[in-house]
């Protein structure tokens, strides 16, 4: 069974750019139904006492999960170590800490300005039990620019209509993970992130990790950082050519990306480290504002304040895999998805 | 005749087979064959090649306290420059002034800053940059700027004349670029407001001197403002003239009056960053990641007036 292909959402080879642009702007500048939203609480395995959802919701739960997630099959990740004497390697660092990663969907894409604006309609800044009690009372101030709670750079509750399929941004760490906890899934741990963006070089083995999804060289055609010349966030499904094999998009570029863990360096051998005035969390991938190619990497490490809202950071989130609900039809799932 | 009369004459007959070079920051005349303007420290390579050129040169000085950020915005905009940004592109004119480049750019992407400035002037990287804009390739501009020391800057200030280039390069500058560290001037009280006052009124003196009407007449030419080190300072980022003006106010009442062709901006050049601790106990800021903002917009400014 071709697991990769199979959850693959590649546009018809038989379209132009401009068809495929096209059918890529409708898919994703669509504002889902709220109900949309939540397929991975639909999906998720019910606790004791809970009831299990019915056949029909949860082959409607599979169906979206398909179009905005893709697997990432289990396997190891070789991160670069983070402690002072190797920080300036860059993404060429010595990989010193294997991690194994479990299945798990990811989304395709980063979440946009148009699903984030569901999570500030449904009251998402008010919902108490989205956020950690440490940080209740900076919510208050998780305002955008006319004071509204939201994303910093919205007015009035609202992206502006242009941007609406681009990734949020001008959120901090805390209102990424509230929207993750929302949508029923969560941030993406580094090892995760990685093992999403890296893939064995064809030739090299499974051991061989790509410095970029398609492979070792830097290509500023498959991505939005400095050398694009782009300066600003593009849509989150552009650059398809960047794409990983299994569908998704973005990962280096347009914007670095918050993942679950904290920033944290190790201390050498000799008892050096690297200190920090806040608590910084794992950012990854780059932005369109990433002036080197060697920090815009799948194995790049760096961090960012929590509270930190600035224009060129967003997220995207992940489901476990075992954590979810067998398809109902698991043959209808796959042919729908691909499979033949 | 002996050993060294021969010496001595072999090496009046070498210097005589010299052409003197007049140096382009001072105007001294110095042997061709040394390295240096005897006077200013300048290297005769940047008067040679602005000799070959045949055109006006114009400074440009890029100034401001020890630790500013001048270094690292002098090799940023070399470097955002050689690739072209908002239709003006710039190229070094030698390869000293790709030396500065070099060196920052190596640095901040191993995630260091580059080494100190040193103070003596012989130590100073000249940039002699050609600068065009792409749609009017015949408007250019060659821009001449040493990379000052901030304390020699500090000490000429105090003590005016010890420095004969920065003196000389300031007079001769049609633009100046006076770096600020915002971070400084948020956290540290009114030294930055103190040390910004005396390096404008420097510059005014000299800009204004032999001026007989020097007090009824602001200074026309530009002095942009760079208030660096912005993506910590979250509020000199968002509203530049507004934060100056708040917490320099000594500054802001002396620009008011004595300069009628000022800008402020804001620049960062790091993401985030962090501070290197060895066990040892020393202390070493780390830019942990690079997204440059607002390197090129003061001299876009420049080139437009």
């Amino acid at each position: 069974m071709n697991l990769i292909s199979r959850f693959r959402r590649k546009p018809d080879d038989r379209l132009n750019s401009k068809q495929r642009d096209e059918v890529n702007e409708v898919a994703v500048a669509k504002i889902p139904a709220t109900e949309e939203l939540h397929y991975c609480r639909v999906l998720q395995i019910p606790c004791e006492g809970q009831i299990v959802p019915d056949e029909a919701a949860i082959t409607a739960g599979w169906k979206m999960l398909g179009e905005q997630m893709t697997l990432v099959p289990e396997g190891e990740v070789s991160l670069i170590a983070t402690d002072p004497g190797t920080l300036d390697t860059g993404s060429h660092g010595i990989p010193t800490e294997i991690e194994w990663v479990q299945s798990l969907y990811f989304d395709r894409c980063c979440v946009s300005n148009a699903e984030f604006e569901q999570f500030v309609a449904e009251g998402g800044y008010a919902q108490e039990h989205l956020w950690p009690p440490e940080i209740l009372a900076h919510v208050l101030q998780f305002v955008d620019l006319s004071g509204c709670a939201g994303p910093r750079f919205w007015k009035n509750g609202q992206p502006e209509s242009s941007v609406l399929d681009h990734p949020v941004t001008g959120i901090c760490w805390y209102e990424a993970n509230a929207y993750a906890h929302w949508r029923g899934k969560r941030l993406p741990t580094p090892a995760e992130w990685q093992r999403a963006a890296t893939w064995a070089a064809g030739q090299s083995g499974p051991s061989v990790q790509t410095r970029y999804p398609w492979g070792d060289s830097y290509d500023p055609t498959r991505c939005n950082t400095w050398n694009s010349g782009i300066k600003s966030t593009m849509p989150v499904s552009d650059y398809y050519s960047g794409c990983t094999p299994n569908g998704v998009y973005q990962l280096i570029g347009n914007v670095w990306e918050w993942t679950a863990a904290l920033y944290e360096s190790e201390v050498s051998a000799e008892g050096d480290r690297l200190l920090t005035d806040v608590p910084l969390a794992e950012i990854r991938g780059g932005a369109f504002d990433t002036y080197f190619a060697s920090q815009a990497t799948s194995q790049f490490r760096t961090g960012q304040n929590l509270l930190h809202r600035g224009r060129n950071l967003g997220f995207r989130c992940v489901v476990d895999a075992d954590q979810l609900l067998p398809p109902t039809d698991p043959y209808a799932f796959l042919e729908e998805n691909g499979e033949p | 005749m002996n050993a060294s009369t021969e010496q001595v004459i072999q090496t009046i007959q070498f210097l005589d087979g010299n052409a003197k070079v007049k140096c382009v920051c001072c105007d001294r005349e110095s042997f061709d064959n040394n390295g240096y303007c005897g006077q200013c420290q300048a290297p005769l390579d940047l008067s040679r090649t602005a000799e070959k050129r045949g055109v006006p040169v114009n400074f440009v000085s890029v100034l401001g306290a020890s630790g500013a950020g001048k270094t690292v915005f002098i090799g940023m905009l070399l470097d955002i420059l050689s690739k072209g940004c908002h239709g003006i592109q710039g190229l070094p004119n030698n390869a000293f002034s790709v030396a500065i480049q070099q060196q920052t750019i190596n640095a901040l992407e191993g995630r260091r800053f580059p080494e100190k400035t040193a103070s003596e002037a012989e130590g100073w990287q000249w940039v002699h940059c050609e600068v065009t804009a792409e749609k009017k390739r015949r408007n250019y501009l060659d821009v001449i700027t040493p990379d000052f020391a901030g304390e020699a800057i500090a000490t000429e200030l105090e003590h005016p004349g010890t420095y004969t280039a920065i003196r000389e390069v300031i007079r001769r500058s049609r633009a100046v670029l006076m770096l600020i560290d915002s971070i400084s001037v948020r956290d540290t009280g009114r030294d930055e407001d103190f040390f910004a006052m005396k390096l404008a009124s420097y510059i005014y003196n000299l800009r204004t001197e032999g001026n007989s009407t020097r007090k009824a007449k602001p200074e026309k030419f530009p002095l942009g403002i760079v208030l660096t080190k912005s993506d910590e300072c979250h509020e000199a980022m968002v509203d530049p003239e507004q934060f100056a003006s708040d917490n320099m106010p000594g500054f802001g009442k002396f620009l008011s009056r004595n300069f009628a062709n000022y800008r402020f901006f804001a620049s960062s050049v790091v993401g985030s960053s962090a501070t290197f601790a060895d066990h040892r106990g020393f202390f070493m800021p780390v830019p942990l990641h690079v997204e440059p903002m607002g390197i090129t917009e003061p001299l876009e400014w420049i080139v437009n007036h």
